[in-house]
C-alpha cells in the first residue's frame, strides 16, 4: 500500500519532466516544475510516514514546509521575470 | 481506498492541466491538483503541509498563474516530433531509475527518533515547529532570506504600474471586512504552532491570502510604503538578531538558552508571521 504513494510520486515527476521538456508556452513550463516540486515533496511525505512508529517523521515534513514556500516564492519570481521578458519582445 | 481515489484524482488533474491546450483551463486544473495534494498530505498524517499547501500551493500559485497567464501572449507552436522523442525517452527512462527505488525501500527508523527525545529541551511541544525553529534552525533563516530575496528581486523589475484588478463592489467590501478576522485568526495559528498543528508558516501563508484578496480587489494597504517593507524585512532582522545575540552570549550560533527558548521561539514565529504575509502580498501584487 505504501509503495503506492511512491510509485504516485514518480510517475507525477516523469509526467511532468516531460511536459516541461516539450511545452513552448512559458505558463505550462511553470506548471510542470510546479508539479514536479510537488511530485517531489510527495516523495519525502511517502518516506516520512515510512516508518514502525505510529508518529511520522518530523524532519521531512519540516524540509516540506520549508520547500513549498520557496517554491512558491521561485515561482512568483519567474512571473515577475517572464511579464518583464514578454513586455521587452511586444516592445521591439 | 480514499487514498486511492485522491491519488487517481491528482493524477488525472496534473494531465489535464499539462495536457490542456487553453491555458485558462490548465489554470483551474492546477487549483485542484493543489487541493487534491492537499487532501493526501492530510491523509498522510501531515496536517501542517496541508494547510500550507492548500493556502500558497494551490491558491496562490495560481493567482501568479492567472497573472502570467493574462499577460502572456499564447503561443501555437507544436513541439516537433524529435523533442517529443527525446522528452518522452528521457521521462521514461527517469521513470524505471526511480520505480528501481521500490524494490530497496523499507521500513526504518529515521532521525524522528531523535526529535521525540529531545523534544523536551526545544521549549515547543509541536515536533514540527521544533525542528523548523530548533533543531534546524538554520533552514528557516536561509529561507526567510530566500523570500527577502525574491522580493528584493520583484521589487527591482518591475516599474510602477497598475496590476491586475477585480473591481467588483461585493468583493471590496467582503476583504474589507474579513482581513482583520483573517489577520487575527493567523496570529491565533501562528500562536498554536508551538503546542499543535499550525506554525509561523502556516499563518503566514493566511495572512497572505487575505492580503492578496485585498490586492485582487484593487485596494492596498492602509499603511505607507516604507512602514510596509519594514514590517516585510522585520523577520530576517529579528531572526539574525536572535542569532547573533546568544552568540555573542556564548550559546552559540541559533542555540537558545533553555529558559528564554519558547520566549525566544514565539518572537521569531510570529515576526515571521507578519513579515512572510507582506512578503508574499508584495511578491503578488508585484509592486509596494
Amino acid at each position: 500500500m505504501k509503495e503506492l504513494y511512491y510509485l504516485l510520486s514518480f510517475l507525477l515527476i516523469s509526467m511532468s519532466t516531460y511536459h516541461f521538456i516539450i511545452a513552448i508556452n512559458f505558463v505550462k513550463r511553470l506548471i510542470a516544475v510546479n508539479i514536479l516540486g510537488s511530485g517531489v515533496f510527495l516523495f519525502f511525505v511517502a518516506t516520512a510516514k515510512n516508518t514502525p512508529s505510529e508518529n511520522p517523521d518530523p524532519v521531512p515534513h519540516a524540509l516540506v514546509l520549508t520547500g513549498i514556500v520557496v517554491a512558491v516564492s521561485a515561482t512568483a519570481l519567474a512571473v515577475s521575470l517572464l511579464l518583464h521578458l514578454s513586455k521587452q519582445r511586444e516592445e521591439e | 481506498m480514499l487514498d486511492i481515489i485522491i491519488g487517481l484524482l491528482m493524477l488525472l488533474s496534473a494531465f489535464a492541466s499539462l495536457q490542456n491546450k487553453d491555458l485558462l483551463k490548465s489554470g483551474v486544473f492546477f487549483v485542484v491538483f493543489g487541493f487534491m495534494s492537499g487532501l493526501l498530505w492530510i491523509r498522510l498524517s501531515a496536517p501542517d503541509i496541508a494547510m500550507v499547501e492548500i493556502i500558497l500551493g494551490s491558491a496562490i500559485t495560481s493567482i501568479l498563474i492567472f497573472k502570467l497567464s493574462k499577460g502572456v501572449r499564447d503561443i501555437a507552436i507544436k513541439p516537433k516530433l524529435w523533442r517529443r522523442l527525446w522528452a518522452g525517452t528521457g521521462s521514461l527512462v527517469l521513470f524505471v531509475f526511480l520505480t528501481f527505488y521500490l524494490f530497496t525501500v523499507r521500513e526504518e527508523e529515521r532521525v524522528g527518533g531523535l526529535v521525540s527525545e529531545k523534544l523536551s529541551l526545544s521549549g515547543v511541544e509541536s515536533p514540527v515547529t521544533a525542528v523548523l525553529l530548533n533543531f534546524r534552525g538554520y533552514d528557516t533563516l536561509l529561507e526567510v532570506g530566500v523570500i527577502t530575496l525574491v522580493v528584493i528581486g520583484i521589487l527591482a523589475l518591475e516599474p510602477k504600474k497598475k496590476s491586475y484588478e477585480w473591481n467588483d463592489i461585493v468583493v471590496r467590501r467582503f476583504s474589507k471586512i474579513f482581513l482583520p478576522v483573517i489577520a487575527l485568526f493567523s496570529l491565533y495559528i501562528t500562536y498554536l504552532g508551538a503546542f499543535s498543528v499550525g506554525g509561523a508558516f502556516q499563518g503566514g501563508s493566511l495572512l497572505a491570502g487575505g492580503l492578496a484578496f485585498l490586492s485582487l480587489s484593487g485596494q492596498k494597504l492602509p499603511i505607507r510604503e516604507n512602514p510596509t517593507l519594514f514590517l516585510a524585512l522585520l523577520s530576517l532582522a529579528v531572526f539574525v538578531a536572535f542569532a547573533f545575540a546568544y552568540a555573542l552570549v556564548g550559546y552559540g550560533f541559533l542555540t537558545y538558552p533553555f529558559e528564554l527558548s519558547t520566549l525566544s521561539i514565539m518572537l521569531i514565529e510570529i515576526s515571521i508571521c507578519l513579515s512572510t504575509g507582506l512578503l508574499l502580498y508584495i511578491a503578488i501584487r508585484g509592486r509596494l
